[in-house]
């Protein structure tokens, strides 16, 4: 189900939360559990029994871990059994049919593919599973002896397809918390959340979209619209359209996000923060501590720091930051160029750790500039093997100035909505948002206009899917 | 407790009033009067799917996803809703929305940055048809209405280059039909009402032009509007309107000419046999409702057969474009065969044969031309 829909917000929401909010105490966590299946289901049916696997390996794996904790060795086994249980089952879905495709470009065989539909969200709720286990296997926090409440953190609808990525111990106390859990002051903040997420990825992220897709083409209802065709665009209108992507991951990425900490505020969690306004960032280093926040602390605490992070020296450092950005690169997509986006940030972080940094924190203006450029060609990177767009064509119109459809139309008809997207990515928004919100009628007012213009955006849209729905 | 939940709810009011709106909202919904179609956006609405465990399972278009459908078309208030976005990007300073270019003084344009890529084959098709029967293929590709209205589009449109595309149609087709390039009548003309506003189609007085430049070669003494009887039908709102809704659009006005010729419609049964439904030219209920282009030749039917006043057959293999523009050749044939291939599945030597046609008239407009699916694959080959 998709949030940005009638059908989520009209009724899965709604029944859901006076479900939950009628359910006795004790009965919460199974109403978040039931109804986060139906969430779940309504998309994947057929691909339930990979939830319920994923539910049981884990649940399994931290009893067993827990029940012997004297012995180390079958306690490694039940952690091995979860890792390779989640890791395995998110390699066989996303990864087989990249591996065929290198093995058979290699060897030149021609192995079929499996073409396996990506189970909704697999990326997301395997990491947010293994790091239960592997945190009991810690001893940071204890195993979970309630299937209910196991089930309901690990398909939690809020947060179950596109993030933020929470970990058992982020939430592990407030599941267990029954009696006043959900409270109305997280209620209140939580609205204000949910609406403006949805507000950033139906208005922001869905409207500035359609200036990459006027290039690139994209698919309505079913039929393909070529759009412009990369190959006829100029190089300033490519830039235009690079731009325009950028703006739309960001939007699309963070308002999910918001979305889900925000639903989790109204049904009594406290979800850890996504996005922190990334594209104000002053390094390449900046930018990683402010976007997609919980897929890099995962990185650091479940792979940096265990290969022994900084602490074994310089080489060692530089292969630990090696690894961790060709996981990242490679938890993103099953395809090279994912790879190679990963790589890029690796080579951009050691040059800023080993050099550049002391003189990223002087200048005023011009790492700003450094930063968004660099990242935008990572977004050029990111998108490359998407549908209508070739890596090599892309790069070629990026910089080697080429004539053809020009920009102007584009800048004149999305002209504002650029202005828009781009003010919103600053904090001038917020800012000016908390001030009003001093005043309760004030930020009332503002709360149902942007809601209900939302709505209307979201009535009268086609399809459109979160991009981040594919990783 | 009640009093304890409002006492707290007053220190809470977005919180109450957002509940308030999302519950209410819901169960009006639930309720709201559920509609057939829309008339605002001329299509059929999606309607409450039928469950079954099967639909459920299904590998595609699941149960679950035709039920979203459904919630998402019988949203309550869904037309107002599709107002207050129409605004809302007219505010924003756009001029385009939901694939339509909203031009000057209210005229709307298909969105249309590319040629198709059956634009080439199609146009080898009809080459190879009229070699096959020389002589015979008279060939009319007519220009959009964003080719000829040029300046009426927005600023700097990026648009597709379908002046090239004409020239190669005239090159393709040299020596083997007569290609009937209207540009420059019509642009002559670009003053006048010859395109709709809100519709995709050209106006019956945008038909007379052409037909005026057919008769001349041909050699055919012209349709005499003079003598017919002339009706008009006000407030028609077309595709573009419905894809686009600018709230601020201004209706079109249809003329046709009353003729009595009478038209039969073959439809093909499953089981290999024809009906032959025959009846008047337009389907006047038609003009009453949202679709009133509808009403010229009843419709886009797959295979019809008009009776002119003149002498001779004709067989036109056509889109919806050639419906303003057939009543015209009443005036100079005595068959006219109308065959529209997205709806009929036959070859064209075969329905050559059956109707005993000595010409084939290919009309399309561009677009449709140009994005035709069925047509190369009844053409091309006998």
């Amino acid at each position: 189900m998709v949030f940005s829909t009638v059908l989520f917000l009209f009724r899965f929401l709604p029944i859901t939360l006076a479900l939950y909010y009628i359910a006795p105490a004790k009965l919460k966590n199974t109403v978040l559990l039931l109804c986060s299946l139906v969430f779940y289901s309504w998309g994947e049916i057929r691909l339930f029994p990979v939830m319920v696997a994923a539910i049981l390996i884990n649940y399994i794996a931290g009893l067993g871990i827990e029940r012997f904790c004297e012995k180390q060795a079958v306690r490694r086994a039940f952690l091995l059994f979860s890792i390779i249980g989640s890791l395995g089952m998110l390699f066989f879905f996303k990864y087989t049919d990249f591996f065929i495709q290198n093995i058979n470009a290699v060897s030149g065989a021609s192995l079929p593919l499996l073409r396996l539909t990506l189970p909704l969200g697999i990326s997301f709720y395997t990491f947010q599973t293994m790091s239960y286990s592997i945190d009991v296997y810690r001893g940071d926090v204890k195993a979970e002896h309630n299937i209910i409440n196991f089930g309901a953190y690990v398909v939690m609808f809020p947060q179950l397809i596109a993030g933020p990525i929470v970990k058992y111990s982020d939430i592990s106390e407030r599941l267990h918390v029954l009696k006043g859990r959900v409270t109305l002051d997280r209620i209140d903040e939580g609205i204000s959340l949910f609406i403006f997420g949805l507000a950033k990825k139906v208005l922001l992220a869905d409207g500035i979209s359609a200036l990459w897709y006027d290039i690139i083409g994209h698919e309505v209802n079913g039929v393909w619209e070529p759009g412009v065709q990369l190959a006829n665009a100029s190089t300033s209108l490519v830039w235009l359209g690079i731009i325009a992507y950028a703006l739309q991951i960001y939007f699309d990425f963070s308002g999910y996000s918001m979305m889900g900490i925000g639903m989790g505020k109204m049904l009594g969690f406290d979800f850890p923060a996504n996005f922190n306004l990334p594209y104000i960032s002053r390094s390449i280093t900046e930018f990683w501590r402010r976007w997609h926040i919980t897929l890099s602390s995962w990185f650091k605490e479940y792979v940096y720091i265990p290969l022994g992070g900084n602490r074994k020296g310089l080489a060692r450092q530089i292969l630990n930051i090696f690894i961790v950005w060709f996981l990242t690169g490679f938890w993103h997509g099953a395809n090279w160029n994912f790879i190679f986006w990963g790589l890029y940030f690796c080579v951009l972080l050691i040059v800023e750790k080993a050099w550049l940094l002391p003189y990223l924190k002087k200048g005023k203006v011009w790492p700003h500039i450094y930063t968004m450029f660099l990242v935008i060609i990572g977004w050029a990177l990111f998108v490359g093997n998407d549908r209508g767009v070739s890596l090599g064509l892309l790069f070629r119109k990026l910089f080697i100035p080429s004539g053809g459809v020009s920009a102007l139309y584009f800048l004149r008809n999305y002209g504002l909505l650029l202005v828009i997207c781009i003010v919103c990515a600053t904090p001038l928004v917020q800012k000016l948002y908390d001030k009003i919100k001093e005043n309760t009628l004030m930020r009332g007012l503002v709360l149902s206009l942007v809601f209900l213009v939302t709505i209307a955006y979201m009535v009268d849209a086609t399809n459109s899917p979160f991009l981040y729905f594919r990783f | 407790m009640f009093q304890k939940l409002y006492e707290k709810m007053k220190q809470f009011p977005i919180v109450a009033v957002f509940f308030l709106f999302l519950f209410c909202f819901t169960i009006l919904d639930m309720l709201w009067p559920k509609r057939e179609r829309s008339d605002l956006e001329n299509r059929e609405l999606a309607q409450l799917p039928e469950f079954s465990i099967k639909s459920v399972l299904a590998a595609k278009d699941t149960w679950m996803s035709q039920y979203a459908k459904y919630t998402q078309d019988q949203i309550a208030f869904r037309d107002s809703w599709i107002d207050i976005k129409s605004r809302a990007e007219n505010m924003l300073m756009k001029t385009e929305n939901n694939g339509v270019w909203l031009g000057k003084d209210h005229y709307l344009f298909a969105k249309f940055m590319n040629i198709g890529s059956r634009f080439e084959s199609n146009l080898n098709a009809v080459k190879r048809m009229a070699e096959r029967h020389p002589g015979m293929v008279d060939v009319m590709i007519v220009p959009s209405a964003s080719n000829i209205l040029t300046e009426k589009l927005p600023w700097r449109v990026p648009i597709a280059d379908e002046d090239a595309a004409h020239d190669t149609i005239a090159q393709t087709l040299d020596g083997t039909a007569r290609v009937f390039d209207l540009r420059d009548t019509l642009r002559s003309h670009a003053q006048e009402y010859i395109y709709y506003r809100t519709d995709h189609h050209w106006t019956t007085e945008g038909a007379y032009l052409a037909y005026q430049e057919y008769a001349t070669a041909k050699g055919l003494v012209p349709f005499d509007c003079s003598k017919a009887s002339k009706k008009q039908v006000s407030d028609f709102y077309g595709t573009n309107f419905s894809k686009a809704r600018p709230w601020d659009a201004v209706a079109d006005t249809i003329t046709y000419y009353d003729l009595p010729n009478q038209l039969t419609i073959y439809s093909a049964k499953p089981d290999g046999s024809e009906t032959a439904e025959p009846g008047p030219l337009y389907n006047d209920s038609d003009f009453k409702t949202r679709d009133k282009y509808r009403a010229f030749l009843r419709g886009n039917n797959g295979y019809s057969v008009l009776e002119g006043n003149g002498e001779g057959n004709i067989l036109v293999v056509k889109d919806s474009y050639a419906n303003a523009f057939i009543p015209y050749l009443t005036a100079n044939y005595k068959t006219i065969g109308i065959v529209d291939f997205r709806f009929w599945n036959e070859k064209i030597d075969s329905l050559i044969e059956r109707g005993n046609y000595d010409e084939v008239l290919v009309l399309y407009s561009f677009q449709g031309f140009m994005d035709a699916m069925t047509l190369a694959s009844k053409i091309a080959t006998p």
